[in-house]
């Protein structure tokens, strides 16, 4: 499975080697005899690589450079690609020769949980602590170039979602397809086929790459989407999962598109997980010297990658399947030095084929192995004598773990089997069906029936029904018979504990699972955290069963009664930029435009985010400050005239005969007596009769209304317009659509407004009235309503004629000596006159009379939260109520602030709008929440803000401070 | 953003010219085979007419026949139903090519790839955050609607995938 035509060059640590397609960086290195692949965690231990797949603990490397960077990339899921660049992690100044080194020298006083003891005082030590701590903490270094590449999410939906395309997966894959499923099948390796790439047999009669390549064809005749260098990350409610594809492997430059990673949101009908088991190492001294290895990682490095990781091994099992290795490696050249077996019992027929060839021992357990850089031997008690041997390569097997994550994460059960070790599926909540390995299924045969069972099985609970129903394909190979593990936590005799390494990537031994034991961390969940069991990249795939056996045995319990911890995504380590996908930098939340976003963005203005809208917050000249521009565009509305966008105003339409009885529900302010022509000021509530949003209400015709709201209201309202329309008032003959977005809008303001709208052929309505017209051809609609306090109109045009009636109006303006002004002076013209805002004095717990909008109720009540406003709670005078604040000393007051009676004092209230008096004097004026505000008039308080450091004295006063008897409304 | 068109030959996006929007409520239930049912479309008046709830339909038309087809729907809503005008409030986008319905499935919820998805179906989803309807005019075309605020930022994505696609 190696392509040996082309040779692909490749760095490591700054020097070249060569591998061939097909190689992982972990395949490439041992071919090269490189064992030497990384530093531990803690102790700095030379460390090797121990398995074949996305399991491995150890051989860690960060790979690419610049922007796509990535640390923490195991070696053995790593595919070479030309120029691929890798480097070591956790050692200075190299691999060979590190001086965290020295940590083992003193690994008796640092072991799990020291630091919970130590760097305690004096706190001043702590800045030279936290800086050592920092530069020694953590695998790997993060990137900080900005990331160069692009990653995406895509929704896909199918019947059937196989999870793994080992033999199990394809044979359920296969026959779902068959049977009519829509089906996808997920691989996390560059290729189909899981363990037939590393054990031979021929399926059907065809080898067992050709039955592959054959399933694959058919699968892909039959429809389905295959998806190779994908891994599950995760498995949620409803049966949706997430895949993370990798379109190039990491630090490799994508194709044109630049398209790095997809994250794929799956939705299924049924998902069959055929993820396969993972083998487990075996506790001894030194376990974790380069050279031990997993046996069956040794088998896949023989088979699939053309390597013999060692040429004198040792194998050390408690099962039949480690036999396999060594007919394996000895077939290709290796020496079988012994086979140590820890059962007293193994004559199965391949145990019997191997004690044929080689050395091999009953009830025999390592004890240490020797060596330092590369393992040169070991020692072992068999039937209680101790042995040496000598080998570069110890090939281990402590039994198997079937991969329960995505099962547990769809909040499946676990049940035990006490001979294997190991906890398999039980029930499925979401109907998650596990087949193979996945499932505890040994031997090929039986791997293969599992998966077409349960194949056949999800997709006839969807219905689908074949009419030839797929048989499993007919295996043959050299053993094909279930594993007769027989699991065995304990160690031998004579290990030392502090060597025997339970979870390698985070340095965690035996003696510290033991030591956690002893200082009464015995709930699994304390043991994880103390001693950090299982908390490395790789989530202890081949850690947690050893810690959970050891504190079995410490606590006098089974495994499953000690319990495991919580299985959560992700599967595998994943990217943040997978995650974030399309949505980082300018495209991190949509942009919402208003039709005049271009004609505002050619003049710069500083930008105010407004949910996803964005509106200009002034249009500053050279030179301006921000708050001189809003204070010289409001003070020439009130001097003369000024134009704003205010398209994204909420705006809804109402029609029919029962229109008007629809809105009396929904305004709490008089409807019925509204003439065609009029419109006024309304507000509306929850139905526990706080308001939640204000706006104005006009008479289009007889039965046809236009409502309009805040720019918040416009997502707020619909659902208050269809709880009333299809749950309150089902029978009402009324219709409503938002028409937010139909009609843009510009509104005029100042002593000038009326002139503006002559000029462009308009006839200026009353205050509060409303006219239509037209504009060089296009429809207007003209509100008399005003925001600012001056005499203004809001002019609605068809959205894709605004722009003509901007520029219309500009011209307009200007010649009247008028501006453009934004949002700045907007909030400084609406303060003034004490206009509330959604937001700020609507802050979704005031009520009418909070908000001195009593007088305005309709007294007859039936709109939503009209009975709630008869609780006691809600008529207490102490309540916070509406009221204005005047700074004292004429001073800014902070927005936000807390009113105070003294200094230190308890709030009585807070600061909700800051804004200047527009007569010349910029006097700090605001408007508040007061407790009792009204009946406080007059009253001094201190208006303090901590977080700016301000208090300033005002004084409690009428929010009115522009006009109050509304003259200029009428000029 | 009419330059998201060109990018690739599988699929091109076109931003329509404005066009007449009406929406049709009927209160006491459809005019039995004029109006398709809600999730499905019918062409109607050199345009489109789509079910977008049980009772509330879109009518699509060209921009001189607003007023035409103003009256036309106020007769099938008579004393039933009303009318409401909410032209400039939608934009539509013409997707059409091979790879139209992979295009969708992009920062997307729905199973724009189910087969059952066919011409004359409609759905009401959630594209790349924005609300959009998807009307599915012929195997190798289909027209999405979405608020005109939100009109470029679907255009600026979909300009990213189809670069990205292979």
């Amino acid at each position: 499975m190696i392509d040996r035509d082309r040779g692909i060059a490749f760095t490591f640590d700054g020097r070249t080697y060569e591998g061939y397609p097909g190689d992982t960086l972990a395949s490439a290195l041992l071919a090269q005899g490189v064992h030497l692949m990384g530093r531990s965690f803690k102790y700095h231990r030379p460390r090797g690589v121990m398995a074949a797949g996305v399991e491995e603990p150890n051989a860690l490397v960060g790979v690419g450079t610049g922007g796509r960077f990535e640390p923490n990339t195991r070696a053995t899921d790593l595919f070479i690609y030309e120029g691929l660049k890798a480097v070591s992690q956790n050692r200075w100044p190299s691999l060979g020769l590190d001086i965290g080194a020295a940590n083992s020298l003193i690994a008796r006083f640092i072991p799990a949980g020291f630091y919970y003891k130590t760097f305690i005082g004096p706190p001043w030590l702590w800045k030279i602590y936290e800086h050592v701590i920092r530069q020694a903490a953590g695998l790997g270094a993060a990137p900080n170039a900005a990331e160069a590449d692009a990653f995406e999410h895509r929704a896909a939906f199918c019947d059937v979602l196989v999870v793994g395309s080992g033999p199990a997966g394809l044979a359920a894959a296969l026959a779902a397809s068959e049977a009519g499923a829509r089906v996808i099948l997920a691989e996390q390796d560059i290729r189909l086929g899981g363990a037939l790439l590393r054990d031979p047999a021929t399926l059907d009669g065809l080898s067992a790459l050709d039955w592959i390549a054959e399933a694959e064809a058919r699968l892909k005749t039959l429809g389905a989407r295959i998806l190779t260098r994908t891994t599950a990350m995760g498995y949620y409610d409803h049966n949706q999962l997430t895949l993370i594809e990798r379109r190039v492997e990491a630090g490799q430059t994508p194709g044109p598109g630049g398209l790095a990673q997809r994250l794929w949101r799956v939705r299924a009908g049924k998902v069959v997980i055929a993820a396969g088991a993972s083998e487990r190492p075996v506790l001894f001294s030194n376990n974790d010297r380069p050279g031990v290895m997993l046996a069956q990682a040794a088998r896949s490095y023989r088979r699939r990658f053309g390597v013999l990781p060692g040429r004198r091994a040792i194998i050390a099992t408690n099962n039949d399947d480690a036999y396999r290795t060594a007919l394996d490696l000895a077939e290709a050249g290796a020496e079988i030095v012994a086979i140590l077996d820890s059962r007293p019992l193994a004559d199965s027929p391949i145990c019997q084929a191997a004690r044929a060839k080689f050395r091999a021992h009953l009830d025999a357990r390592l004890v240490a192995a020797l060596g330092s850089k590369r393992v040169n031997g070991a020692t072992a008690v068999v039937a209680g004598r101790t042995i040496s041997v000598e080998g570069d390569l110890i090939a281990v097997s402590g039994g198997f773990t079937p991969l329960v994550h995505l099962h547990m994460q769809a909040g499946g059960a676990l049940d035990w089997n006490d001979a294997g070790g190991a906890f398999t599926p039980g029930a499925g909540r979401q109907g998650q069906i596990s087949a193979g390995a996945a499932a505890r299924r040994e031997g090929l045969s039986e791997v293969l029936a599992d998966g077409a069972r349960a194949g056949g099985e999800a997709a006839s609970a969807l219905g689908f029904r074949s009419g030839t129903a797929r048989e499993a394909p007919i295996a043959a190979t050299a053993f094909d018979a279930p594993h007769h593990t027989l699991a065995r936590f304990e160690t031998a005799p004579g290990v030392n504990l502090k060597t025997a390494f339970v979870d390698t990537q985070n340095d965690v031994t035996a003696a510290d699972i033991d030591l956690a034991w002893r200082e009464g961390y015995r709930s699994v969940e304390h043991l994880k955290r103390y001693t950090t069991l299982g908390m490395a990249t790789d989530q202890g795939k081949s850690s947690n069963i050893l810690g959970l056996a050891r504190l079995a045995a410490a606590e006098g319990r089974t495994v499953p009664e000690v319990g495991l911890t919580t299985f959560r995504p992700p599967f595998t380590p994943v990217t943040l930029g997978a995650l974030a996908g399309e949505a980082t930098g300018a495209d991190m939340a949509p942009l919402r435009r208003t039709p005049l976003f271009s004609v505002h963005a050619a003049l710069s203005p500083p930008w105010q985010p407004v949910g996803y809208w964005q509106r200009p917050r002034a249009y500053p000249r050279p030179g301006e400050s921000l708050a001189a521009a809003g204070l010289r565009e409001a003070l020439c509305v009130r001097q003369s005239v000024g134009m704003t966008d205010i398209s994204t105003l909420g705006k809804f339409e109402i029609v029919g005969p029962d229109a008007a009885a629809f809105l009396a529900r929904i305004c709490a302010t008089p409807v019925a007596k509204l003439a065609v022509g009029r419109g006024r000021y309304t507000f509306m509530l929850r139905e526990d009769g706080m308001v939640v949003d204000d706006g104005t209400l006009w008479r289009l015709d007889e039965h046809r209304y236009l409502l309009t709201s805040s720019t918040g209201g416009a997502d707020r309202m619909p659902a208050l317009l269809s709880y009333v329309r299809h749950i309150l008032d089902p029978g009402l003959k009324v219709a409503f659509a938002s028409v937010q977005e139909r009609w843009g809008a510009v509104a005029v303001a100042g002593p000038g407004a009326a002139a503006v709208v002559r000029s462009l052929g308009l006839e200026p309505p009353a205050h509060m009235g409303l006219t239509r017209g037209s504009v060089d051809a296009g429809q207007v609609l003209v509100l008399a309503a005003s925001y600012s306090g001056e005499r203004a109109f809001e002019i609605y045009a068809p959205a894709h004629e605004l722009t003509d009636l901007w520029r219309r109006l500009d011209t307009a303006i200007t010649s009247e000596g008028g501006t453009t002004y934004g949002l700045e002076a907007l909030e400084l013209l609406r303060i003034e006159k004490g206009h509330i805002e959604t937001g700020a004095e609507i802050d979704g717990r005031r009520t009418p009379g909070d908000l001195d909008l009593q007088r305005m109720l309709r007294g007859k009540g039936g709109y939503v939260g009209a009975p709630a406003l008869a609780r006691p709670a809600l008529t207490d005078p102490q309540r916070l109520r509406f009221v204005g604040l005047e700074a004292v000393s004429g001073a800014p007051i902070p927005e936000g602030a807390m009113l105070l009676t003294k200094a230190a004092g308890r709030p009585h209230g807070h600061v909700t709008s800051a804004g200047l008096r527009l007569d010349g004097s910029g006097a700090g004026i605001a408007l508040s929440l007061l407790k009792a505000g009204p009946e406080r008039l007059g009253e001094t308080l201190i208006a303090a803000s901590p977080s700016r450091g301000r208090n300033v004295l005002v004084r409690v006063v009428s929010p009115v401070f522009h006009d109050p008897e509304g003259t200029r409304y009428r000029e | 953003m009419n330059d998201v068109a060109a990018l690739n030959p599988e699929v091109t996006v076109t931003a329509c010219a404005p066009e007449a929007l009406l929406r049709l409520d009927l209160w006491t239930g459809p005019a039995d085979g004029v109006l398709p049912n809600a999730g499905h479309a019918l062409d109607a008046f050199q345009g489109r007419i789509i079910g977008i709830e049980p009772a509330a339909w879109l009518l699509r038309a060209p921009m001189p026949q607003e007023s035409e087809a103003g009256t036309w729907l106020a007769g099938l809503a008579g004393d039933h139903g009303a009318v409401i005008v909410l032209t400039g409030g939608l934009v539509r986008f013409r997707l059409e090519g091979a790879r139209w319905r992979e295009l969708l499935t992009i920062n997307a919820v729905f199973d724009v790839e189910n087969p059952a998805f066919a011409p004359g179906s409609v759905a009401a989803t959630i594209l790349n955050h924005a609300a959009i309807w998807i009307d599915v005019v012929t195997d190798a075309a289909a027209d999405v609607y979405c608020l005109p605020s939100y009109s470029e930022h679907l255009a600026t994505g979909w300009r990213h995938a189809i670069s990205r696609m292979d």
